[in-house]
């Protein structure tokens, strides 16, 4: 398989549900993993319904606001799923922006930037390959109303959630080598500023979140025929 | 390994193309080498395939699988062969080497409560699984059984080891193998063939009851694991299921699920049994039936 192939196994591995316990007085879906949950978002509980996130405390509650009145979820809620991207900068803007004019859809963001530079391994190892790979975890943020220290709250937090959500998969899943330490930086706003302090986007949204640099080692696999 | 056969030369050395072969190994399961009813522990190759769930949830502990967390840092050496050298050089093979094994649990998966549980199999005859970084099951093929790979358990060695600046909590674990078991008669249940990835078989986890009271009629108690606090145990919450209890009159010699299950607060429960009430003076056992558990206490009426 191809190294987009394995990191979109990882996303779509990745566990968006949130169990936790339902307070009807408070509104607050009690639970001690917030995971990516950001105010404004839509979450559905197991029988599909869905609730706008109003507050999040973080690894505390989430405030809910059912979105048909009446209804309550129970143990779980069920964040957005990641949308998965892999390509250059230009290629990458063109194809998210063709996906959908609704954000919602295409949100949050992670994104494999291109060239991805790898290692093969011959006989006399057990690796099949080294991946460095360099991801892109996003959402949208609203440079009119945040300040700085909006953005990191609102998005960067939850973007690092996500974050360390894909690293657990990648813990958890046995082909690959046990991650023994990655970089990864976060910004307020993800985008170019020019000398003027003008920011220009790199995609056509304005998002914020945080960047990854992993170095992934996959063993190699039985040989099929 | 083996000796010599009369009248038999050099072995065939062909092979077929796709030979699977051994990945890294990922973790290993635990199985007593005999059963209580004396019957030895294995997969019967002829057979269709065991559920393997059933091997983790079996209730005869003498035939259940133990599977370990992932290992981190293994390494599986084998001492040199050992000679006796004549004067003139001539050497004479005296035996093969042993096999070791030496892995290190990480993290969440290196507590003392679980180095307690990893002490006292070496009171017990108990072999291994290899289960690799791939999901597939290896073990020793023979007479169309796939067998656990015999353990010396007096040699099974569990240490804890605190973090420090560099390193996590670990458990550092080594074992040698049976020094007379035949390596050449591994072999291993790949994950297609088995319909399951084997890294993924997790252990039962012991459950406490604990202050268990009952009347004729109803039963009541706390339920925790091992793990936690030493203040806070962590309560075994959300068996609230009439199929996740099972209750029996010892002193009738009858067994039956409860009438109704309550739990409140979270990890306190109230079991009802009035369709089979006890008298005074019976003794009263309760356990634990829920998948992935395992657990029982008995009070008297």
């Amino acid at each position: 398989m191809e190294t987009s192939e394995y990191v979109k196994d990882l996303v779509l591995a990745m566990d968006n549900s949130v169990n936790g316990s339902y307070d009807p007085i408070t509104k607050h879906f009690i639970t001690c993993n917030t995971k990516w949950a950001r105010v404004g978002k839509v979450v559905k509980d197991e029988d599909e319904n869905e609730y706008l996130i109003k507050d999040v405390n973080t690894d505390n509650y989430i405030e809910l606001q059912a979105l048909v009145n009446g209804r309550e979820p129970i143990d779980f809620v069920y964040l957005p799923n990641p949308f998965f991207i892999t390509g250059t900068k230009i290629a990458t803007n063109n194809e998210w922006t063709m996906v959908s004019p609704d954000l919602s859809e295409k949100l949050p963001l992670i994104w494999l930037l291109e060239v991805i530079s790898e290692t093969g391994y011959g006989k006399g190892s057990a690796i099949e390959k080294d991946m460095n790979l360099r991801l892109f975890f996003l959402d949208e943020t609203d440079p009119s109303q945040y300040y700085t220290k909006d953005h990191r709250e609102q998005v960067v937090k939850p973007m690092q959630k996500l974050m360390a959500e894909f690293l657990r998969i990648i813990e958890q899943n046995r082909k690959y080598k046990t991650v023994e330490n990655y970089t990864y930086k976060t910004f307020s706003r993800f985008g170019v500023e020019n000398d003027k302090g003008v920011l220009q986007n790199v995609l056509d949204a304005n998002l914020s979140g945080v960047a990854l640099e992993v170095n992934l080692s996959r063993y190699k696999e039985n040989c099929k025929c | 390994m083996t000796g010599c056969a009369c009248n038999v030369g050099l072995s065939n050395t062909g092979r077929p193309n796709c030979v699977p072969i051994f990945g890294i190994t990922s973790s290993l399961i635990l199985v007593p080498i005999y059963a209580n009813d004396g019957t030895k522990n294995g997969i019967d190759l002829s057979n269709a395939l065991p559920t393997w769930a059933n091997l983790i949830n079996e209730a005869d502990a003498s035939k259940r699988w133990f599977p370990l967390p992932e290992f981190e840092n293994v390494e599986l050496p084998k001492a040199d062969s050992q000679f006796e050298e004549a004067n003139s050089g001539r050497m004479v093979f005296l035996r093969q080497g042993k096999r070791s094994f030496a892995g290190e649990l990480w993290a969440e998966d290196s507590t003392p409560t679980l180095l307690g549980k990893l002490q006292v199999s070496r009171c017990v005859d108990f072999g291994v699984y290899v289960v690799d970084v791939n999901g597939n099951l290896i073990g020793s093929e023979v007479g169309g059984y796939l067998y656990p790979i015999p353990v010396d358990n007096q040699s099974f060695d569990p240490k804890f080891a605190f973090a420090t600046d560099s390193t996590t909590q670990k458990i550092m674990l080594g074992f040698d193998f049976d020094r007379l078991f035949d390596e050449s008669t591994m072999y291993m249940i790949t994950v297609e063939e088995a319909g399951i990835d084997f890294t993924t078989l997790e252990g039962l986890k012991d459950v406490n009851l604990i202050g268990l009271a009952s009347t004729t009629t109803v039963a009541t108690f706390s339920a925790k694991l091992d793990y936690g606090t030493a203040l806070n145990k962590i309560k075994y919450v959300g068996a609230d299921q009439l199929a996740d209890w099972s209750i029996t009159n010892v002193t009738d010699n009858d067994t039956f699920a409860p009438d109704s299950v309550t739990e409140n607060p979270d990890g306190t429960y109230s079991l009802n049994f009035a369709t089979n009430p006890a008298t005074s003076g019976d003794v009263i056992k309760v356990s634990v039936s829920k998948i992935g558990f395992s657990g029982s206490a008995t009070a008297t009426v």
